[in-house]
């Protein structure tokens, strides 16, 4: 174990131990957390691979090159689209019972605040299949409306809590001060209220769209027959044992995030983080 | 603040409906819905879906709630001694290498982790690499459940040292410089000042997680095997997914919600705070 | 704000509109198909561009949805919900399903009964075109291609293949976790090798096949599957029908129960080790076919028959089906072999032969018994 910290080491030289003990804990991580998403890498380039050989036979780009192409162009455009539908969808929704929760207007306001927690608290796929039996009978099963409402079911709380979290830190004065000098409450709210939490709009917009992008479970019950997303797409080449195609899927769904932790990491809150996790 | 006249709050209300909608038509009726699915067959009052699901699958509820416990033990038998040593002795790399499972979707952490703990996956490559295997050793773990907690274990941890680090930070500095005033170590401090200063936390955490790992589906379909106990949400995949038995599927639900609800429970009175 | 917010909804509106925004001049034939990648591909790559250069008026939309009965199901459920709420002009006109759904719609009235307005419906011959699962389905059905389980074999590993289920039994004894097969969760090449094994160990292929229905004969399905149960200990069983393909091309099994035509694919691939050879055993596993259907309310319905018609063509049938992708004929061989070239007969029959094929290619068993046989695999073996 680490014993070795001595006392008040702030103040001294670390000793060689520590050192040491740091080094290999960081390369402990970085083998334990890069490791299996390297091995992504590897079969995304994997022309041929084949049992006996340790390492592929012939690397090269021919898998990354059919993201321009059929099937996995026509997933991604469609993952895109949803994603960017169900944002805004989202953001335009929430953004009245978040200001209202956060205004105290609306009555039971915390009572509805956890409504929205329900669906990532809850187990989702017995809940979404029998949803998909809903929306079979609306026939919204395997439409574009459909898999974007599924998305919304499990993407609102993102919106809907952080911005509950912005508007409750725009002071209430600037408010009354408009209001005072003769905007109505709308009035104030669209061009005073708005504006100042335009951060945060953008913070839950980010975390929505990620979750769109990603989402897997309602996609799949409720996107079947027609709709197939990246994570859909993924399943079914992983199923098939086209490994690097699969591969290639997964790299290209983790762009976005690996962006956002690596250009936001200082300014993202542990607290939006922590929503992440339930992903 | 000004109290809200009834029509301005009636114009609330109604701008909150949409939102609540979708919630209501997309998650609460469906839940209701399998919950009276679960109890009907052929639209008649039955309790033949959970005889049905006492017959073949309760084994695997053993199965899901002990691959959910050894993913949970994982997942914090390394997550607190790691967080705690990240609060005593910072570390940027560390805590930016630990943030990366967090942006991994699940179904990516399925895909990987089988292509990693394959019999001749990359795991087996990497060891071979640095010279720790020979060529013809095989690894069997991706289909176990040693693989599948593995795997929770991995994707989870990101989030339970986020929470834990969170916690530890707001432990005051002043015990664990007397803590250290008393001679204590790293461990000592962990163990006796910023785990029991957190427990609360700590609890959430694992609630958090054991949550999710008992209600895991895409990465255990990921990492799909043929034979053997299975997780229940896989179970309840195959009877909805191939035999279109909802009736069946509810209840497997059921008994999933059964198991949630009281960890829900801690979890909801948790974050609310 | 309030500009943007108009945008904004537009946006929505639009995207939710989703497919019905194109195709008002021109047909769009929606064809869904419940099958693997590669059967997509043929409608999507060389079927639907030959029918759209014959009839430039249509453009095929061809949609896969997913793989294993659980693709089939997802067609049928929304066909089912559409005649539920009795909404006209589906939006399937040609539906490609497993025998399973085709027989499944056609009993619950989802199909329309078109093959007999067919130019080729005279070569529409078979057993599996009149009866499937125990419901008369003769006139809603035309097999694209025919599809056959067998065990296939690494010569490497394996002189003398086994000829006959007792063979394998006594072979899977003698050399523990060699033999694979993907159980009843991963597809439908692992149920038919059950099946086949229940034929095998209760003789009473005709009973299961034919029908009728009696559940006094669930001791006899048990019986049959127990003894499956102390047979699979010695089996290595993967995850999925490519889980056995890929397993028996790294040398992990050197014998597994495949799909004939996705043999054939990988080796075209280069994903197979050319060396591999599928075997029929005695006393047969069974074939099955995959449905050309034309769904009850087809917005397009002369049009989507027309297409059946053109994959049922003997010409198509010899060229793209056959010799391009290694199925066997959906429409009568007799007409569909001379036409086929010497060497992609003999890739073809490479191993199993039209012999074989005679003798040892059986049907599922019907409905009740099918749904029986996994019930008890699910609960003795799991």
């Amino acid at each position: 174990m680490a014993g070795s910290a001595t006392p008040n080491m702030r103040d001294r030289p670390r000793g060689l131990s520590t050192l040491v003990f740091r080094a290999a804990l960081v390369a402990v991580l970085l083998g334990a957390i890069v490791g299996p998403l390297a091995g992504l890498v590897l079969w995304s380039v994997a022309e041929r691979w084949h049992w006996p050989a340790m390492l592929p036979q012939q690397i090269g780009l021919k898998y990354w090159i059919r993201i321009t192409q059929g099937d996995l162009l026509t997933a991604l455009n469609r993952s895109v689209t949803i994603a960017t539908v169900t944002t805004v969808a989202a953001l335009v929704a929430a953004i009245p019972v978040s200001y209202g929760a956060a205004r105290a207007r609306l009555p039971l306001g915390p009572v509805l605040l956890m409504l929205f927690l329900l669906p990532q608290a809850f187990p989702q796929l017995p809940v979404f299949a029998s949803a998909t039996v809903l929306f079979y009978r609306w026939n919204l099963a395997g439409t574009f409306a459909g898999v974007v409402l599924i998305h919304m079911v499990g993407g609102l709380v993102y919106t809907v809590w952080t911005m509950t979290a912005v508007f409750r830190a725009i002071g209430e004065d600037v408010e009354e001060a408009a209001i005072n000098l003769g905007a109505s409450v709308t009035r104030t709210f669209f061009r005073i209220s708005l504006p100042l939490a335009f951060p945060g709009v953008v913070a839950s917009a980010i975390l929505v769209f990620i979750y769109s992008l990603d989402e897997f479970t309602g996609t799949l019950l409720v996107g079947a027959p027609y709709v197939t997303t990246l994570p859909v797409y993924m399943y079914t080449a992983s199923l098939g044992y086209e490994l690097q195609i699969a591969s290639v899927t997964a790299l290209v769904l983790m762009v976005p995030g690996v962006l956002l932790l690596v250009l936001l990491e200082r300014f993202l809150r542990a607290e939006y983080l922590a929503f992440f996790g339930r992903l | 603040m000004n109290a809200a006249r009834p029509v301005e709050q009636a114009l609330w209300w109604l701008a909150a409906i949409p939102a609540t909608m979708v919630i209501f038509v997309g998650f609460g009726l469906p839940l209701v819905q399998s919950v009276v699915a679960s109890f009907t067959r052929d639209g008649v009052l039955t309790l033949a879906n959970y005889e049905l699901v006492y017959r073949l699958y309760r084994q695997d509820v053993v199965y899901t709630v002990q691959v959910a416990a050894a993913g949970l033990a994982l997942t914090f038998g390394i997550g607190i001694p790691l967080s705690g040593y990240l609060r005593l002795h910072h570390s940027q790399t560390a805590e930016f290498l630990l943030k990366v499972p967090l942006f991994v979707p699940f179904v990516v952490v399925g895909h990987a982790m089988r292509i990693f703990l394959a019999p001749r996956g990359t795991l087996l490559v990497g060891l071979h690499a640095l010279g720790l295997a020979s060529p013809d050793t095989t690894l069997a773990i991706s289909e176990g459940a040693l693989g599948l907690s593995m795997a929770l274990a991995w994707k989870h941890l990101a989030l339970v040292v986020l929470l834990l680090m969170g916690a530890f930070r707001g432990v005051s500095e002043e015990y664990l410089e007397a803590a250290r005033g008393f001679g204590a170590g790293t461990f000592r401090q962990i163990w006796a000042v910023l785990v029991p200063m957190a427990a609360p936390s700590i609890g959430l955490a694992v609630v958090l997680s054991l949550t999710s790992m008992l209600a895991s589906f895409s990465i255990p379909l990921m990492m799909t095997k043929g034979s053997g106990p299975q997780m229940l949400m896989i179970d309840l995949y195959y009877r909805y997914g191939q035999h279109g038995d909802i009736g069946v599927a509810s209840a497997i639900g059921v008994v999933s919600y059964l198991l949630a609800a009281g960890a829900a429970y801690y979890y909801l009175k948790g974050i609310a705070r | 704000m309030r500009r943007l917010v108009a945008v904004l909804v537009v946006l929505v509106a639009v995207a939710a509109s989703g497919p019905t925004g194109y195709g008002q001049s021109r047909v769009t034939l929606q064809v869904a198909i419940a099958a693997d990648v590669n059967v997509v591909e043929v409608h999507r790559n060389y079927l639907g561009v030959a029918f759209n250069k014959n009839n430039p008026a249509v453009t095929v939309n061809a949609v896969g949805t997913g793989t294993g009965e659980a693709a089939s199901r997802a067609i049928y459920t929304k066909l089912k919900a559409q005649a539920d709420t009795g909404r006209r002009n589906w939006d399937v006109d040609v539906a490609l399903v497993s025998m399973r759904y085709a027989s499944q719609m056609a009993k619950e009235n989802l199909l329309h009964r078109f093959v007999s307005e067919m130019q080729f419906a005279p070569y529409v011959v078979g057993p599996d075109t009149v009866r499937a699962f125990g419901v008369d389905i003769k006139g809603y059905v035309v097999p694209m291609f025919r599809n056959q389980i067998a065990i296939a074999y690494n010569p490497q590993f394996v002189s003398k293949p086994p000829r006959s289920f007792a063979e394998l039994e006594a072979w899977v004894r003698a050399n523990p976790r060699r033999f694979g097969y993907n159980g009843i969760k991963g597809g439908v090449s692992g149920i038919g090798f059950v099946m086949g094994w229940v034929y095998y160990k209760t003789g009473r292929y005709d009973l299961f096949a034919q029908g009728p229905f009696d559940k006094a004969n669930d001791g006899l399905i048990r019986g049959a599957i127990e003894q499956l149960r102390e047979f699979n200990r010695n089996v290595f069983v993967t995850s999925g029908n490519a889980g056995t393909l890929d397993a028996l091309n790294r040398g992990e099994i050197w014998m597994g129960a495949v799909w004939v035509d996705q043999l054939v694919a990988w080796k075209n691939e280069g994903r197979m080790n050319p060396e591999i050879t599928p075997v029929l055993i005695a006393p047969g596993l069974p074939i099955y076919p995959i449905y050309l259907t034309v769904t009850r309310e087809a917005a397009n319905r002369d049009w989507a028959g027309k297409y059946v018609d053109f994959v049922a063509n003997p010409q198509i049938q010899a060229k793209v089906i056959v010799e391009q992708f290694g199925w066997y004929p959906g429409i009568d061989p007799n007409r569909v072999m001379p036409l086929v070239s010497a060497a992609a007969k003999a890739l073809l029959f490479k191993g199993v032969t039209p012999e074989d094929l005679a003798r040892y290619s059986q049907q599922m068993p019907i409905g009740d018994y099918y749904d029986a046989i996994l019930l008890a695999y699910e609960e003795i073996v799991r």
